[in-house]
């Protein structure tokens, strides 16, 4: 009988506890290198997902479709001065109101602290606070597509007297005080705990160095973005979506480096490259890249294979010799199955090789350059599907692999942002492509188009496919 | 056999057929509606993708992915889905969570020709019906060099139909038209054939006021031909009935009468006869008890042309033939019956006094003295009307013997004669009235034996062919008479 009834209080504490976890928190893994809730940095998507919960920004971007967070309205006082009143019901995570003092420090934080993506600030002149719930944003002229570019996921509010520390103490980034349906609970080396202030269900983020997990552990998980490895058969408690989200790898050569200073050296080695092998390697998840961008990215051309030119030239030319080769590859852009078949790639050219990983994506250019590595692996994404953010390296010295630096074209750059018709930005890409290309600095490899999420059956989360993953308010999530 | 009133065979089938009507025509607006619906869906369905393929290309062919994902989703409302796959294979949907169903619907593998082969189809995926259109994107601008750009797929599942108002002016218009329709129909159907049917049916149930038919059948107003023709024939019908029932009042009568005066010509010839007799020894004999007999004759005869009188009198030409037995004109009463049978045995042997026959009384001394309730005018032709039975079954000789006692209060009186008999066989038919003698009708027997059973007694007959017959008749007897008086006797 006593048998018996322990047997039953084990059933029910295990029921009690699958339930739980089934029910009351959801668990999502991620990968624990890269994730920084501070906006100056260049964030990846486990970093802007897990922002997206804790921070608001004035303005968020849905598919395309603009709708006020923080901001209550937005109005054109004249085409250069932008009027915006902030919501008062909307508050920080320690209960104080949004003010404005807090939204002109946040963006003077990210003004000051950030070294990619920084369009925005060439186009507003100053902001000024009118009232207690009121700015005006004074632009250098009129900026048609500013809202949309202030709906990107990189200008989170914060508040002031938090931001003044941050500036001193990095660290306190780990507990940031932001405007978003959840805050911090715990934050440790392991996972990053949130509760939600006024709905949703606690999260827990789990931090895994990998960027994958095996399908054994899926059981752990209620929704997972990381590539999943092993046993298709224990996903069937998971809907699989495939979210039209590219991203593509590039390999670069650090121009600051012998042999790779000469410009037919750096075309001769990427015009040898066996890309296909590493194609076949994907199976099917991933393209053979055609483009400096990928398809989708404005300032795609179709019409136009990158480097095609100088492909006919230096294919079946000698690279250059070299006793050693060292191929360094950032962590989170290169999965771990993958990242044998990159190093045989190179092995093939160059029999002598190591490889060195950077984890720091928000400087792996810098890091990179100072290692005196020959060759990276990295990827870029987008994230509202615009050119400007895979040229914006060419501006931004940290995540500048190459090295090179043009002023021409780090101003050519910048201008396109001004353009306001996307026709016109797009050709200008297209432009700066056409006189990147030769250079020989980079080639794109591979684009991956789509980003598997999997979300455990049991879960309602509604509008989930409606737009990039890392934008999702998993605050709906039931 | 069920029967139902036309009236309501009329409402019912008009409920049916407004049911019917109202059933028929909704079917027939949501089926109307329907494909108005689906028209009209399809017709702004290939509107859409025309406008939308014209702002898509120039945003598909930069790779605008946020234009065309806003295009796409601000396309996909009330239940459609709009989405792209690029040449490369990439899919632009407004919901991920419909991809799958997108791969079913539209196969992943895209070929550039099969996008023009599913316009204003319908695909079935999971037991749900699609309308699936798919409309090429070329790129046909100055510098797209007519470039395929992809494909603008959009699905639908097909759901039943909004209820639009269109659907319920169809149903209700139809409806109301169809009701009054119905409302005349049924109002001509009451006026020319309820209303004089339900008269003629009035008329009929009451025939017996048939003469007064013709005012109800101007109640009927305008009637249809088969009912006018049924009215003739039934006026036509009524007339005969009425003609036929007259004759046959008049026929009857008639055979009243001649029974009567047969009774009449049959009860006289007795008296008749003693008078002729009696006329005939006039000159031999002058004394009392001659006078007595031929007084008791004339009596008789005065009873028979009292009773005849009393007959005519009581019956009216408007009164139905009754029978003769039930009304016999003379008054009843107590009397006692041996002295009626002793006067009509000593009329008898005056009358048969030429003949050898003998005519017998024996009564027992109780029954002397019992009285019955009769009419006597009647007992005593009944009595008569036997004793000459006898006579004539003897042919004037042997011996009658009459017997009279009291048995049970019953006063039990048999006529026993020893003359041919009555085969057993015809005893039924001469009870019924036949006679033997000659051919016709006798009136003896079987008008003595209904007024005996009509005063409670009864008459039954012993006889065998050749040896004789037992006329036997029992009265009841009413009481003892102790005074020895006769009544109803005025002699």
């Amino acid at each position: 009988m006593a048998k018996i009834l322990k047997i039953l209080i084990i059933i029910c504490c295990v029921l009690n506890v699958s339930t739980y976890a089934d029910t009351k928190t959801l668990r999502i893994p991620l990968h624990s290198s890269a994730v920084s809730l501070d906006p100056a940095s260049a964030q990846d998507i486990s970093s802007l997902l897990v922002s997206r919960q804790i921070n608001c920004q004035l303005i968020r971007n849905q598919e395309g479709v603009l709708f006020f967070e923080a901001a209550q309205s937005v109005k054109y006082l004249a085409p250069f001065k932008i009027q915006v009143q902030i919501d008062q019901s909307r508050h920080f995570s320690d209960g104080s109101l949004i003010t404005p003092e807090d939204i002109v420090a946040s963006f003077n934080y990210i003004k000051n602290s950030r070294s990619s993506l920084r369009n925005v600030f060439q186009w507003i002149k100053h902001i000024d606070i009118v009232d207690k719930k009121t700015i005006v944003l004074m632009l250098k002229k009129p900026i048609p597509q500013i809202l949309t570019v202030l709906s990107a996921p990189n200008y989170s509010i914060f508040k002031k007297s938090f931001l003044e520390k941050a500036y001193k103490k990095q660290s306190i980034w780990s507990q940031p005080i932001g405007c978003g349906n959840y805050k911090i609970a715990d934050y440790t080396k392991n996972y990053i705990h949130l509760l939600p202030i006024n709905h949703g269900l606690p999260i827990v983020f789990y931090l895994n160095d990998s960027n994958q997990i095996k399908a054994d552990d899926m059981y752990k998980y209620d929704i997972v973005s990381l590539q999943v490895v092993g046993n298709a058969s224990k996903l069937k408690n998971f809907n699989t979506l495939e979210l039209f989200d590219p991203s593509q790898i590039y390999i670069g050569l650090n121009s600051t480096k012998s042999p790779w200073k000469k410009n037919e050296n750096r075309c001769s080695f990427l015009s040898n490259l066996n890309v296909m092998s590493i194609v076949k390697e994907y199976a099917g998840s991933a393209q053979l890249a055609r483009h400096f961008l990928p398809s989708g990215i404005l300032g795609y051309d179709p019409k136009k294979i990158f480097m095609s030119d100088i492909d006919k030239k230096y294919t079946n030319r000698p690279i250059p010799k070299m006793k050693n080769f060292c191929l360094a590859y950032l962590v989170g852009s290169v999965p771990e199955q993958f990242r044998e078949k990159y190093l045989t790639m190179v092995r093939n050219m160059y029999p002598v090789i190591q490889m060195f990983p950077i984890a720091q994506a928000k400087s792996f250019g810098t890091i990179f350059r100072r290692r005196d590595c020959d060759a990276i692996i990295f990827s870029f994404k987008s994230n509202y599907f615009d050119g400007y953010e895979y040229l914006d390296q060419f501006i931004s010295n940290d995540i500048n692999a190459s090295g090179f630096k043009n002023l021409v074209l780090i101003s050519d750059i910048k201008k396109s942002q001004d353009i306001i018709d996307p026709e016109a930005r797009s050709n200008e890409y297209q432009e700066i492509i056409n006189k990147i290309a030769p250079l020989c600095l980079m080639r794109p490899l591979i684009t991956v188009p789509n980003r598997k999420i999997y979300v455990r059956n049991t879960l309602k989360a509604p509008k989930i496919g409606e737009g990039s993953f890392n934008e999702y308010d998993l605050g709906v999530v039931q | 056999m069920k029967t139902q009133t036309i009236r309501y065979v009329i409402e019912r089938s008009f409920v049916v057929a407004c049911s019917s009507i109202l059933i028929i025509m909704i079917v027939a607006a949501i089926s109307f509606n329907h494909n108005h619906f689906q028209a009209i869906r399809q017709s702004s369905l290939n509107e859409i993708h025309d406008m939308l393929s014209h702002l898509l290309i120039p945003e598909l062919s930069i790779s605008n992915t946020v234009e065309v994902k806003r295009l796409l989703k601000l396309a996909s409302t009330d239940g459609k889905i709009f989405s792209i796959i690029d040449v490369h294979g990439n899919i632009f949907i407004p919901d991920y969570t419909k991809i799958k169903l997108l791969k079913m619907i539209f196969h992943p593998d895209f070929i550039e020709n099969s996008c023009e082969e599913l316009h204003d189809i319908y695909k079935h995926v999971n037991g749900d019906k699609y309308l699936v259109n798919c409309t090429s994107l070329y790129d046909d601008s100055l510098g797209g060099h007519n470039q395929n750009l992809g494909a603008l797929i959009s699905f639908s599942q097909q759901r039943w139909s909004y209820f639009s108002s269109l659907m319920a002016y169809f149903a209700l218009v139809g409806f109301m038209i169809l009701l009054l329709l119905f409302m005349w129909f049924r109002s001509i159907l009451q006026k020319k054939l309820l209303k004089p049917l339900l008269v003629l049916e009035n008329v009929i149930s009451q025939s017996t006021n048939a003469e007064n038919s013709g005012v109800f059948f101007e109640k009927m107003g305008i009637a249809p031909v088969e009912i006018i023709t049924i009215k003739n024939a039934f006026e036509n019908m009524m007339y005969k009935l009425q003609t036929e029932h007259k004759q046959r009042l008049e026929i009857e009568k008639k055979t009243v009468l001649l029974e009567l005066a047969a009774h009449v010509a049959h009860d006289i010839r007795s008296p008749l006869a003693v008078m002729e007799m009696e006329l005939a020894n006039k000159k031999k004999d002058k004394t009392e008890s001659n006078h007595t007999v031929l007084r008791a004759a004339i009596q008789q005869v005065r009873d028979i042309a009292n009773n005849l009188l009393s007959r005519y009198r009581h019956v009216t030409p408007d009164q139905e033939p009754q029978e003769v037995i039930q009304d016999d004109g003379n008054h009843h009463c107590s009397l006692l019956f041996y002295n009626l049978l002793e006067g009509s045995v000593l009329n008898k042997i005056q009358e048969w006094c030429n003949d050898t026959i003998q005519l017998n009384l024996h009564a027992s001394e109780m029954a002397k003295y019992f009285e019955i309730h009769a009419a006597p005018a009647k007992i005593r032709s009944i009595l008569s009307n036997l004793f000459n039975n006898a006579y004539e079954a003897c042919n004037g000789t042997g011996k009658i013997q009459v017997n009279l006692e009291i048995n049970n209060h019953f006063l039990q009186l048999n006529i026993l004669d020893h003359g041919v008999g009555i085969p057993f066989d015809s005893i039924p038919d001469v009870l019924a009235g036949k006679s033997l003698k000659h051919s016709g009708n006798g009136l003896g027997l079987s008008t003595a034996k209904k007024y005996v059973e009509s005063l409670g007694g009864e008459l039954s007959i012993f006889s065998k062919h050749g040896e004789g017959t037992n006329v036997m008749l029992s009265f009841p007897a009413v009481k003892e008479c102790k005074t020895n008086i006769i009544c109803g006797l005025e002699n």
